[in-house]
C-alpha cells in the first residue's frame, strides 16, 4: 500500500520534471501578455491628468506603452511588401518612425472615446508562432471587435496587425501605400504620411 | 407600375452586362495567421476596378452628400429621436425584406436558413408588432441571417464583374448592385409605396437617414485615418466581403448595405 503511494509520488515527480522541460514559449499565452498592456493603455486614456495633456504628449505616452506589445518593424515590413527590401536602412528607419506615428494616432483615435467600458477577451487562436487575440469593446452604441494578430519573438508575443471591425489595418494601408508609391515614389509617400499625421495631430476630438 | 417595369428593364440590361464581364466567383476566406493574406502580387488583389476614374467621381459625390446632407440631417435626427426608437425603425425596414432573404436562401440551396428567415418574418410580424421588435432573436434565439441576390448570383458562379461606386448607395460591384436592384424590385412587389416614386424615395431616404444615425461618426473616422480614402474604402469593402464563410457556403459573405455608413457585419 505504502509502495503504491510512493509510486504515485514518483510518477508525479517524473511528470513534473518532464513538463518543466517544455520550452517557455509554449507556455506563454498571448492573451496574458496582451491584456496587461491593453489594460494600462485604457487606464491611461481614462485618466483625468492624461486628458489635460497636449495631444502630442498624450501621443508620446501612448506610443511608448503600445511599443511594448506592438512590433512596428514587422508592421512596416508587411505594409510595404516587396518594396521594403529595396529601401536603404535610413529609409527603413524613417518609414518605421512615420508609419508607427500614423498607426498610433489611428489606434488612439479609435479607442479614445473609451470610458471604462468592459473589454471581452475571446478565445485566442494560436498556430505555430502566430496568434490571433480577439477582443470586443462593449460601447454603449454597439460592440467594436478588435483583433490583434501577433507573432512570437523569444517568448514575447508582439502584435503586427490590428483587425478593427473585420478590417485589417495593415492590409488596408498596404493597398493605399502601393498606389501612392507607384505614383509619387518613396519621398512622396513620406510627405503624404507626414501631412496626414499633421492633420491627425491637429484634430482635437 | 410603370416605374417597376422600367426598373426591371434596367436590371435586365445590367444583368446582361454582368454576364458579359462575369469572371469566376471568388471563394474562400482570409486567414490572418497566414502570411499569404498579406502578400502582394496578382493573387491577392483587390476588386477589379477599371472604372476607377468614374468611381472616384461618384465617391466624391457620395462623400459630399454624406458630409453636407446626410450627416447633418442624421445628427439632428439622432438628437430628436431616441436611439430605442431608431432601432425600432431599423427593425421595421429589416423585417420588411425578410421574405426576399428567404427566397434568396432557397435560390442558394440553404433550405434550413430559408425556413429560419421565414419563421423570423412570421414571429416578428406578429409577436414583434409589424417587425418593430425582434422577438425572434431575443426570445426564440433565431438570429439575423443574411441573404442577398448578389450572394445568390455568386452561388451560381457569377463573378463580381467590376467594382462600382453607386451614387447614394456606396461601394458595390456590378454583380451586387444588380442583385440589390433585383432585391428592391422583389420587395416592391409587396410593399404598398413602391408604385409612387415620391413615396418610395421618401421611404428610402428616411431609411437611410435612420441607418446613418445609428452609425454616426464611423465614416468620418475611417476617412480621417486614410491616406487615400477612395482606396481605403474599396479595400475595406473587399475585406468585409472576404470574411466568411459562415454557413459552409463559400459564396456567403456578410451582406453589406451602404458600407460607408456601416462597418459592422
Amino acid at each position: 500500500m505504502r509502495f503504491i503511494k510512493q509510486l504515485h509520488l514518483i510518477v508525479a515527480a517524473v511528470f513534473f520534471t518532464f513538463f518543466m522541460h517544455v520550452p517557455a514559449q509554449a507556455v506563454s499565452d498571448p492573451v496574458e501578455q496582451l491584456r496587461p498592456v491593453v489594460d494600462r493603455i485604457t487606464t491611461l486614456l481614462t485618466e483625468a491628468d492624461f486628458k489635460k495633456l497636449p495631444r502630442e504628449e498624450q501621443f508620446t505616452k501612448f506610443l511608448n506603452l503600445a511599443a511594448e506589445r506592438f512590433d512596428f518593424n514587422e508592421m512596416s515590413k508587411r505594409v510595404l511588401g516587396p518594396r521594403w527590401n529595396s529601401l536603404s536602412d535610413e529609409q527603413k528607419q524613417l518609414f518605421i518612425d512615420r508609419f508607427s506615428h500614423l498607426l498610433g494616432y489611428t489606434y488612439m483615435d479609435r479607442i479614445d472615446t473609451y470610458d471604462g467600458e468592459p473589454i471581452q477577451y475571446e478565445q485566442s487562436r494560436i498556430r505555430g508562432d502566430r496568434a490571433e487575440v480577439r477582443t470586443i469593446i462593449e460601447f454603449k452604441d454597439g460592440d467594436i471587435p478588435i483583433s490583434y494578430i501577433m507573432q512570437l519573438r523569444d517568448a514575447e508575443w508582439m502584435a503586427y496587425d490590428l483587425i478593427v471591425e473585420n478590417i485589417s489595418l495593415v492590409r488596408n494601408y498596404m493597398e493605399q501605400l502601393r498606389s501612392i508609391l507607384q505614383r509619387n515614389g518613396f519621398d512622396g509617400l513620406i510627405q503624404q504620411i507626414n501631412s496626414k499625421i499633421a492633420q491627425l495631430q491637429a484634430t482635437k476630438k | 407600375m410603370l416605374r417597376t417595369a422600367r426598373t426591371c428593364g434596367a436590371s435586365a440590361w445590367l444583368f446582361f452586362l454582368l454576364i458579359l464581364v462575369a469572371a469566376p466567383a471568388q471563394a474562400g476566406s482570409i486567414d490572418y495567421l497566414d502570411d499569404a493574406s498579406y502578400e502582394t502580387g496578382e493573387r491577392f488583389e483587390s476588386i477589379y476596378d477599371p472604372l476607377e476614374p468614374f468611381n472616384r467621381v461618384m465617391f466624391t459625390f457620395n462623400d459630399r452628400l454624406y458630409l453636407w446632407v446626410l450627416d447633418p440631417v442624421a445628427t439632428g435626427y439622432s438628437k430628436v429621436v431616441p436611439v430605442d426608437f431608431r432601432t425600432i425603425v431599423s427593425n421595421f425596414f429589416y423585417n420588411l425584406s425578410e421574405p426576399v432573404r428567404s427566397v434568396n436562401c432557397l435560390l442558394q440551396g440553404r433550405l434550413a436558413d430559408s425556413g429560419l428567415v421565414l419563421s423570423r418574418f412570421l414571429i416578428n410580424s406578429t409577436a414583434g408588432v409589424f417587425g418593430l421588435a425582434d422577438p425572434a432573436a431575443n426570445e426564440f434565439n433565431i438570429h439575423r441571417i443574411q441573404a442577398t441576390l448578389g450572394q445568390t448570383f455568386a452561388t451560381w458562379g457569377i463573378g463580381d464583374g467590376v467594382y462600382l461606386v453607386v451614387p447614394l448607395l456606396g461601394p458595390s460591384t456590378l454583380r451586387d448592385f444588380t442583385g440589390a436592384i433585383g432585391d428592391g424590385v422583389a420587395r416592391g412587389l409587396y410593399t404598398p409605396w413602391s408604385d409612387d416614386l415620391t413615396t418610395s424615395s421618401t421611404v428610402y431616404g428616411s431609411q437611410t437617414i435612420n441607418e446613418v444615425s445609428l452609425h454616426l461618426g464611423q465614416y468620418q473616422d475611417m476617412k480621417a485615418i486614410s491616406l487615400d480614402p477612395y482606396v481605403a474604402f474599396r479595400n475595406g469593402y473587399f475585406q468585409l466581403r472576404q470574411k466568411g464563410p459562415r454557413t459552409g457556403n463559400p459564396a456567403e459573405f456578410p451582406a453589406i448595405t451602404a458600407p460607408e455608413f456601416h462597418y459592422q457585419n
